[in-house]
């Protein structure tokens, strides 16, 4: 997947200028360190994991805030999508009717991004369900992940 | 004479005027200002039921009093509008006060606590260079990078000696050096550690607050610090330092802290080194800490 597919997914068609360096992409701003072979330079925007793309924390709000389609949850599903869980149809407070397939960015009550899914049915009478993709509690299991090893 | 256990360094610790004490610390946390601002962090952290009180030895810290959950979890941390810090933990890049635009250098990053605090006080301006020698602790600090929205930072994975070869004179240094740690840290402290450990790391913070020196500008301020309690990590390295790097030391200003210790174990140091700031947990109610303010001649 590259960069421009992983933001169409979401309905943006804006380029973003990115700079990939082993597994990660970023927003370089000074080249001049490209040349010892950093790590990280600048602004992370997003990493590659198993052939796909996932978003940095503060991507993830750039991103929410173009994306195409998105569904509002209350606390108790906020909790629930962090930890990794899918949303259902009780847990979902507002969305602006995605389709089934539509990539969705989920907010919480203060229309921060907390990361997104994939719209699934039943969307008849507006109810919605979304299979999580990726949400920001990826950040620990990523560091517990590593820690065990 | 055994060169380990408990008594050992409790005896070491009564010699230098500390003593071994009971220590609870207390979580602290310390507020994102990238992100947020102390007065909206509270105020939300309060809604869910967190208490928190100011912490008066660093300026953007809150001290945990009770919360009904995991502070490591939820989402306010997961978007990076705080870390968890311990207090004492969070004085070194105080002292070091890096302001904007400067160019910065983290000798030793890893997790990236205070590589964060860094960035934060130059408000993501001027330039934060990062080495992290061991590839295991490198991921717990790109983690906390991204976390905290750190966006003026490079990172090498490399021996910060290598630092040489970037060609750059830094305004700032800090040294948060790899260190034997200390015992209200970590259980059973006295019987893991041994004074041959000890006494090794020495060699290693020698070497890396060599290299920190060289690359610093004239005039430039390298704050060298260890949350160890060990004066061969601590007063030993300064007191050398001033006799062979081209440096000064300069009052660390910390509060609360006690003056570096000058006497050790029957060795005179350069006076120089009571200006350093040592934090002896039955005093502060924190971790131990070492802190010295360098400034390049």
């Amino acid at each position: 997947m590259s960069f421009d597919e992983f933001l169409l997914q979401f309905g943006i068609k804006e380029k973003v200028e990115v700079k990939q360096i082993y597994r990660s992409f970023f927003r370089v701003r000074d080249e001049s360190y490209l040349a010892h072979r950093p790590v990280w330079v600048d602004e992370c925007l997003a990493h590659i994991r198993n052939g796909k793309i996932v978003p940095s924390v503060d991507f993830l709000q750039w991103v929410s805030k173009r994306a195409r389609r998105w569904a509002r949850v209350g606390a108790k599903a906020e909790w629930l999508f962090i930890c990794g869980r899918d949303l259902k149809s009780s847990s979902i407070e507002d969305h602006n009717n995605p389709s089934s397939g539509d990539f969705v960015v989920i907010l919480n009550d203060r229309r921060e991004c907390l990361g997104y899914g994939v719209a699934s049915g039943p969307l008849s009478d507006g109810k919605l369900t979304i299979r999580r993709v990726f949400d920001i509690g990826d950040l620990l299991r990523r560091e517990r992940k590593r820690r065990k090893v | 004479m055994a060169s380990a256990g408990r008594e050992f360094f409790q005896e070491r610790y009564e010699q230098l005027g500390g003593e071994v004490a009971s220590v609870q610390i207390t979580q602290s946390i310390r507020v994102n200002t990238l992100k947020t601002t102390c007065k909206e962090l509270i105020s939300r952290l309060s809604s869910k039921g967190v208490v928190l009180e100011r912490e008066p030895l660093a300026k953007n810290a809150y001290r945990v009093v009770s919360s009904p959950f995991s502070l490591g979890a939820i989402t306010e941390y997961l978007l990076g509008l705080y870390a968890l810090q311990e207090v004492a933990a969070q004085i070194p890049v105080e002292v070091l006060a890096p302001r904007q635009g400067e160019l910065v250098l983290d000798c030793c990053a890893a997790p990236g606590g205070k590589s964060s605090q860094i960035a934060q006080l130059m408000k993501n301006k001027g330039r934060l260079v990062c080495y992290e020698l061991k590839p295991h602790r490198l991921k717990s600090l790109l983690v906390n990078l991204e976390r905290m929205g750190v966006k003026n930072a490079v990172v090498f994975r490399a021996d910060v000696s290598r630092v040489r070869l970037l060609n750059k004179e830094f305004d700032k240094v800090l040294v948060d050096a790899p260190c034997s740690g200390n015992y209200v840290l970590e259980k059973g402290w006295f019987e893991k550690r041994r004074l041959e450990g000890i006494l090794r790391n020495a060699q290693i913070q020698r070497k890396i607050l060599s290299s920190a020196v060289s690359v610093a500008r004239q005039g430039g301020v390298i704050v060298y610090s260890t949350c160890s309690l060990e004066p061969e990590e601590n007063e030993l390295v300064i007191d050398w330092a001033i006799r062979n790097l081209p440096v000064k030391v300069v009052l660390a200003n910390v509060k609360g802290a006690s003056p570096g210790v000058v006497d050790v174990f029957g060795a005179r140091l350069h006076s120089d080194v009571s200006k350093c700031a040592r934090l002896w947990p039955h005093k502060t109610k924190t971790q131990g800490f070492f802190i010295a303010k360098l400034v390049k001649k």
